[in-house]
């Protein structure tokens, strides 16, 4: 029986000491792993598809176009279908750009955590903070051709008439031709006549007011002029 | 007047539309205002309008500064070349019907080449540096074929042939499972490679199985199969060779690798890797003995030959001579005896392997082709070639296919100088330059003037080269038109006498043209090959093999290129040096030639000694030489040419010559000024000791030589003058490394070369590079990656003495006490930055324009203005013609100036002055040539090539005729008026 | 209609130039039709002038010695139109502001050849003050306008780069 009790607790001790250890080399092994991820972690492929522009999806876009990585970090290239893959990426931070010599793509920035978990958002420059969530894998549609070049001025007949040169020249013109017709009219005629008239009530000449000053001693009359004069 | 001058020059097109608007407005108000007196109270109102409009203008005006080209002008100035770099792999597309030829070069680039032209049919360019790099190129097999590229762990990718897409793309991540999963950590201990020993690995893929071949020290050889396709791995297999060491050169002659070891009593281990019937692949040795009997002398060298058998070849006697060995079961060595410099390649002929042997000798290429196992001679495929192109060639790929008319052998041969060409039939069908791919140096430098023209400069134009400073009197002038008159007259009687001068190849069309924009180009390549290059066209107007030199300094390829002489100078002709290395000796040396016609004039001049920095001299000698100064590795100073001396040491108190020692950390100034005229001394002046603990100089960057500034100051709001510091000596000096905080961060100092003072420094935390920095005039805009926010930002540095000028007629480093006012401003900048530099044009009148290249492959021209640091981040507080404050560049896509022709992986930016002042000729380099030419402020000084002279001609002639009709109507007028 | 609109006028323009007694005889009684006030006034110095030809001689001198300082409103008007922008226009208003009193000064002396009278000295003087008046208004609007150099910007085209007293070369080390 003792022998029997005696290899029990033997067996038991055995045991327990099997599990002590096995849980000892346990927590060594994520021990070392640990410390793996501190030096380096894993390596990710980040993955998506990239769409032609609707109309120009001519043969050999797939070859003008590349996919790039924080400016050159890691390129992918696409497949036939457009779908490409980035491999080796460790977690990070990082704006995948579409390089097309014809058409705008958006820029996108894939985060990586250490965990392997993806999130794709918009690139702010600016506000670095906020997110704007975008679909992963993923989706690179181009939004607008790329206009490298100035369009060349057309001769138009409305632009050499808005020429502030001829406009110069043609106003005028009109006015020549156009105010002796209005002269002609007998109202306006007579209104011009009034406000000439004005002018000439209510502005004396002064050459005839200074020289009534001066010769005012003599000539008393002149002084109710002059004081007008003075007044003005 | 005087200050709307010069605006309108530096506004662009702003000040037009602004004119055209109040144009309009005033004649509106001169009509309209006596008929509608009313009106006047209004006036006010909308004259604040007018102008809230024209400040919109003027900021519309800005940004379109850079509107410059048009549709149809696309090829007319502007140029592209793509290039591949040199071959490392090539493989012939035997298999579809367009014949190709694929190759791997050393630029991290696979292209598929036409075989009958050399065109390239489409290009894929891999990543820059070490991640890009490739290690192996499979054969073709049913339309595509496979790359392995990267660093650890490699990418394999597979390629379609026909049309350059990507197949499949997958890392070999799981190379060792049963050590540790991540590939980065190295273990010398248990046999992971860390990245140093990656050349160690060899790759080999065959039928559609890659293989990863890699030798652990002291232990064997453990070979992973992939699938090429999936990336399945296939098997794992680990064969014991222990006589592998640090020591042991072993290459792969699949399925074979060879191993020498030991250097006297050499032993030459093979051991079949893919042998899966022996458990355990025993190797097979040879001792060098039995390959070259007794009597051959170490060190070996063992070398791989190219090819479709397991041959490898093993030099002796200092690589006099070589024998081959067939590896098999039993290496079979093969007694003969082959010229060490020969290269060799084993092609197949039906089922008769051929061994090609490549000599070149006095410029001629033979490749004499054996029969590989007997060595007997096949003299019907064997060529005789001699083309100036195709110096020491070695073949890397052939085919011999037996056609109807008999055997066609077609060799693609990959020289010396880098240059690509296919050889067929002893002809060559085509030759690419492929050395311009790996540009170093460059320079751009007017053609002489035809010779009518010389001949009238060489009498009255001379001034300005002569003497700048207008000391030019009636005598000798005289004198002058004597001189040329007697130089004239010997001409004629030489040419008389039969007694030519020695007639120059130059071409005819090779002549400076009226505005100055034809100009060529010098470049320095990696491969020691010169090229002249004219600007028009892009045509390479000659090329100069400078043999056996290489780079500066060891890790970088770094040679320099001075102009000692321009093209004004007639009768003596231009001048440029190269300054290298010699390949054996290390030591420097001199290489001076025609950059017009591409003669070597003094040829190459071995220095005997290491240059340590080397100078320009401002001065030149009487014959218009500048002479450089060059500092040996002993601080002492030579002059090249040695005749100069004298001349140097004149201008020796005003010259100065600074060192930045990377590795120490210390800057040091030495002055020219103890020399004496037949011993130039240089003295020790001052000494800057930076931190070496945590950064380093990573670059430094002084201003351009020719630069000239001509507004010696900003004008500001109140029309008074912030005057410009403008220090010619001042460098920009970055540092980059760990802060103190373990961040990166980046420090710039601004050093004054001469006194050594420092006027200026900061400090970005957490950025780090690529740093790309511009420095001109009194500013300087720099480029760095910003790790917090994660994002590329530009920031530009402004200097200003301040209201007054301290000296208004002379700089001098040493009497200047006064710290510069700096303005500073960062600004965030979309995209990535590969390359930047600042226009230049001829008198500095024209604004500066920053061409960026990027690395999209877009080349943009940012104007100075949208990186003014006065830009104002508080709106109200403007000045003329500066934009408030954005914090993002705005980038247009009309100031990318070579539109869609993108250029990859660009390494320089090289700009000139054309005659045009409002001209800059821009150079892009890298694995793509680009030339065009950029106005920065528009082409002010010449009339638009649209310009419309017809309607001109028309309008003038109308108004002639109009006036003198008129003239006739009214006298006839007058003359009735007067009748009645 | 007309009468009432003439009134209005009346009133307005009145206010600037009249004296209050006649304005108020004018406004309560409007005038009768055909009646002209200025036409009486006129015909009533006129009258009384003509005895005097001397009168008249010193009238026209006077005229003649006004006329630049009469052109003053005008110019001030012209100015004011021209805003201070620079463009073509306003720098030919303002060049021709300048150039026609000056002009006026250099053939100064057939000007005052037609002058005669007993007040011929202070006719003359008047002239004289009235171009100099019309240059100082022009010189202004230069001056308002940014025209006169009179800043240190304006002469820093002429500022000649500083000569290097110096010269330096080097870099990072090669070896």
């Amino acid at each position: 029986m003792t022998c029997i009790r005696e290899l029990i607790y033997s067996l038991v001790f055995l045991l327990s000491c099997l599990i002590f250890v096995s849980a000892d080399v346990s927590t060594a092994n994520r021990m070392t792993i640990d410390n793996d991820e501190d030096s380096s972690s894993d390596l990710y492929v980040i993955e998506g598809k990239v769409f032609p522009w609707e109309n120009a999806a001519s043969s050999g876009w797939q070859l003008m176009t590349h996919v790039m990585v924080n400016g050159g970090e890691h390129y992918g290239f696409l497949r036939e279908d457009g779908t490409f893959v980035i491999s080796n990426v460790p977690s990070g931070s990082y704006v995948v750009e579409v390089v097309n010599p014809n058409y705008a793509y958006e820029p996108v920035r894939v985060e990586i955590n250490s965990k392997g978990k993806f999130r794709a958002r918009k690139v702010n420059l600016v506000q670095t903070s906020q997110v704007i969530q975008v679909p992963y894998p993923l989706k690179m549609r181009p939004f607008t051709p790329f206009r490298y070049f100035q369009l060349r001025e057309q001769w138009r007949v409305t632009d050499f008439l808005f020429n502030p040169m001829v406009l110069m020249m043609i106003l005028p013109l009109i006015l020549i031709m156009i105010l002796p017709k209005i002269m002609n009219d007998p109202e306006t005629r007579k209104d011009m006549e009034q406000l000439n008239n004005l002018t000439i009530y209510n502005m004396p000449e002064m050459s005839e007011v200074i020289t009534s000053f001066f010769a005012g001693g003599e000539k008393p009359k002149t002084k109710a002029v002059k004081a007008a004069k003075k007044r003005q | 007047m005087l200050t709307s001058c010069s605006h309108e020059i530096t506004n662009g097109c702003a000040p037009t539309v602004l004119q055209l608007r109040s144009r309009v407005t005033f004649t509106l108000f001169t009509v309209m205002a006596p008929f509608l007196p009313s009106f006047r109270g209004n006036i006010k109102r909308f004259l604040t309008d007018v102008q809230l409009l024209q400040y919109l203008i003027v900021l519309f005006g800005l940004f379109n500064l850079s509107l410059c080209l048009y549709e149809d002008q696309v090829g007319k100035f502007d140029w592209r070349q793509n290039y591949v770099g040199r071959i490392k792999f090539a493989s012939f597309d035997t298999v579809s019907t367009a014949k190709k030829i694929i190759v791997a070069t050393e630029e991290n680039v696979v292209a598929a080449l036409n075989l009958k032209s050399g065109q390239i049919l489409w290009r894929r360019v891999f990543e820059r540096g070490y991640a890009g790099r490739i290690h192996a190129l499979s054969g073709i097999s049913d339309g595509d074929f496979v790359t392995v590229s990267g660093g650890v762990p490699a990418l394999v990718r597979a390629w379609d042939l026909a049309t350059g897409h990507i197949l499949h793309e997958w890392p070999i991540a799981d190379q060792n499972p049963d050590r540790l999963d991540s590939p980065f950590i190295s273990f010398s201990t248990e046999g992971l490679y860390s990245i140093e020993r990656i050349e160690d690995v060899k790759w080999h893929i065959k039928d559609g199985t890659l293989h990863h071949i890699l030798p652990i020290y002291n232990s064997g050889i453990e070979v992973t199969s992939y699938d090429s396709k999936t990336g399945e791995k296939l098997n794992n297999r680990f064969i014991s060779a222990p006589f592998i060491s640090e020591d042991t050169d072993c290459i792969l002659a699949a399925p074979y690798l060879a191993c020498l070891r030991g250097d006297s009593l050499a032993v030459l281990f093979m051991i079949n890797l893919f042998d899966t019937t022996a458990d355990v692949p025993s190797p097979v040795l040879t001792t060098i003995n039995t390959i070259f009997g007794a009597g051959a002398e170490g060190p070996y060298k063992l070398e791989t030959v190219l090819g479709d058998e397991p041959v490898v070849s093993i030099s002796t006697d200092n690589g006099q001579r070589k024998r081959i060995i067939i590896a098999g079961e039993t290496p079979v060595p093969i007694e003969r005896d082959i010229i060490g410099n020969t290269s060799l390649y084993v092609t197949s002929l039906d089922k008769e392997k051929i061994l090609l042997e490549t000599t070149y000798k006095n410029g001629m290429t033979e490749v004499a082709a054996f029969e590989l196992h007997t060595s007997t001679p096949r003299p019907q495929l064997s060529v005789a070639l001699t083309h100036s192109s195709v110096q020491a060639p070695t073949i890397v790929a052939s085919i011999c296919p037996r056609q109807s008319k008999g055997v066609t052998c077609r060799h693609l041969l990959s020289c010396e100088d880098h240059v690509i060409a296919l050889l067929q039939h002893s002809k060559l069908v085509w030759a690419r330059e492929e050395a311009l791919a790996k540009i170093i140096a460059v320079e751009i430098i007017e053609l002489p003037m035809s010779e009518g023209e010389q001949a009238i400069e060489t009498e009255f134009d001379q001034k300005e080269s002569i003497d700048v400073d207008g000391s030019w009197d009636v005598f000798s002038m005289f004198l002058r038109r004597i001189c040329s008159q007697v130089n004239q007259a010997r001409a004629l009687l030489q040419t008389a006498l039969g007694r030519e001068p020695p007639q120059s190849n130059q071409r005819a069309d090779l002549v400076r043209d009226r505005f100055g924009l034809h100009k060529m180009i010098v470049v320095v390549t990696a491969a020691g090959k010169l090229f002249g290059i004219e600007t028009r066209k892009g045509e390479i107007i000659w090329q100069l093999t400078v043999p056996n030199i290489r780079g500066l300094t060891k890790d970088s390829d770094k040679m320099l290129l001075y102009v000692q002489r321009g093209s004004r100078h007639f009768p003596h002709s231009p001048q440029c040096a190269l300054v290298a290395a010699d390949k054996d000796t290390n030591e420097g040396i001199v290489y001076t030639f025609n950059p017009i016609t591409g003669q070597p004039l003094e040829g190459l001049t071995r220095l005997g000694y290491k240059i340590k920095q080397s100078m320009l001299l401002h001065a030149p000698t009487e014959e218009f030489l500048r002479s450089i100064v060059i500092l040996d590795a002993r601080d002492r100073v030579h002059v090249y040419p040695e005749c100069a001396t004298a001349v140097a040491a004149s201008v020796g108190k005003s010259t100065y010559l600074f060192t930045a020692d990377q590795t120490a950390g210390v800057l040091s100034g030495f002055s020219l000024a103890y020399s004496t005229p037949q011993n130039l001394i240089a003295h020790k002046v001052w000494e800057v000791v930076m931190s070496t603990k945590n950064q380093r100089i990573t670059q430094i960057v002084s201003k351009n030589p020719i630069e000239r500034v001509h507004s010696q100051g900003r004008v500001l709001g109140d029309r008074s003058v912030l005057y410009k510091y403008i220090n010619p000596n001042l460098v920009a000096v970055v540092t980059q490394g760990v802060g103190s905080t373990h961040k990166n961060t980046l420090n710039l100092y601004l050093l004054d070369v001469i006194s050594g003072a420092m006027v200026f420094s900061l400090v970005h935390k957490r950025a780090r590079g690529p740093v790309h920095v511009v420095h001109s005039e009194n500013w300087l805009v720099y480029s760095y990656y910003n790790e917090k926010s994660r994002r590329t930002e530009i920031a530009t540095l402004e200097l200003y003495e301040g209201k007054t000028q301290s000296n208004t007629t002379v700089f001098s480093s040493l009497a200047t006490t006064k710290l510069p006012i700096v303005e500073r401003q960062a600004f965030i900048f979309p995209l990535s930055i590969e390359s930047i530099r600042e226009t230049i044009t001829e008198k500095g009148i024209t604004s500066k324009h920053i061409m960026v290249a990027l690395a999209n492959g877009g080349i943009l021209e940012l104007p100075w203005m949208l990186v003014d640091p006065r830009r104002p981040t508080n709106p109200e507080m403007r000045e003329e013609g500066v934009i408030p404050y954005m914090p993002e560049i705005p980038i247009h896509m009309d100031a990318i100036v070579n539109y869609n022709q993108s250029v990859a992986k660009v390494s320089g930016i090289h700009t000139s002055p054309s005659g045009l002042e409002s001209t800059c000729l821009v150079f892009v380099y890298g694995l793509d040539l680009f030339y065009t030419r950029v106005a920065p402020s528009k082409t002010f000084d010449v009339l638009k090539e649209d310009f419309d002279y017809y309607l001109i001609i028309i309008v003038l002639a109308a108004l002639v005729i109009s006036s003198y009709v008129t003239k006739k109507l009214a006298s006839q007028k007058a003359q009735k008026q007067a009748w009645k | 209609m007309a009468v009432a609109k003439q009134s209005t006028k009346k009133l307005k323009w009145a206010l600037d130039f009249s004296h209050k007694n006649k304005q108020e005889k004018n406004v309560d009684i409007a005038s009768p039709p055909g009646y002209n006030p200025s036409v009486a006034l006129n015909h009533g110095t006129e009258l009384m002038r003509e005895l005097d030809s001397n009168h008249l001689i010193i009238k026209k001198s006077w005229d003649l010695a006004l006329g630049p300082l009469k052109q003053v409103p005008m110019n001030l008007f012209i100015m004011y139109m021209a805003g201070n922008s620079i463009s073509i226009f306003p720098i030919m208003m303002v060049g021709m502001l300048i150039m026609r009193p000056v002009k006026a000064l250099f053939v100064l002396q057939q000007t005052f050849k037609v002058i005669e009278g007993t007040h011929a000295f202070g006719q003359k003087f008047v002239f004289f003050l009235g171009q100099l008046v019309n240059i100082a208004l022009a010189l202004y609007k230069c001056q308002s306008m940014g025209l006169l150099p009179t800043h240190a910007s304006d002469w820093l085209a002429f500022v000649e780069p500083q000569t290097r007293v110096e010269y330096s070369g080097g870099g990072i080390i090669y070896v």
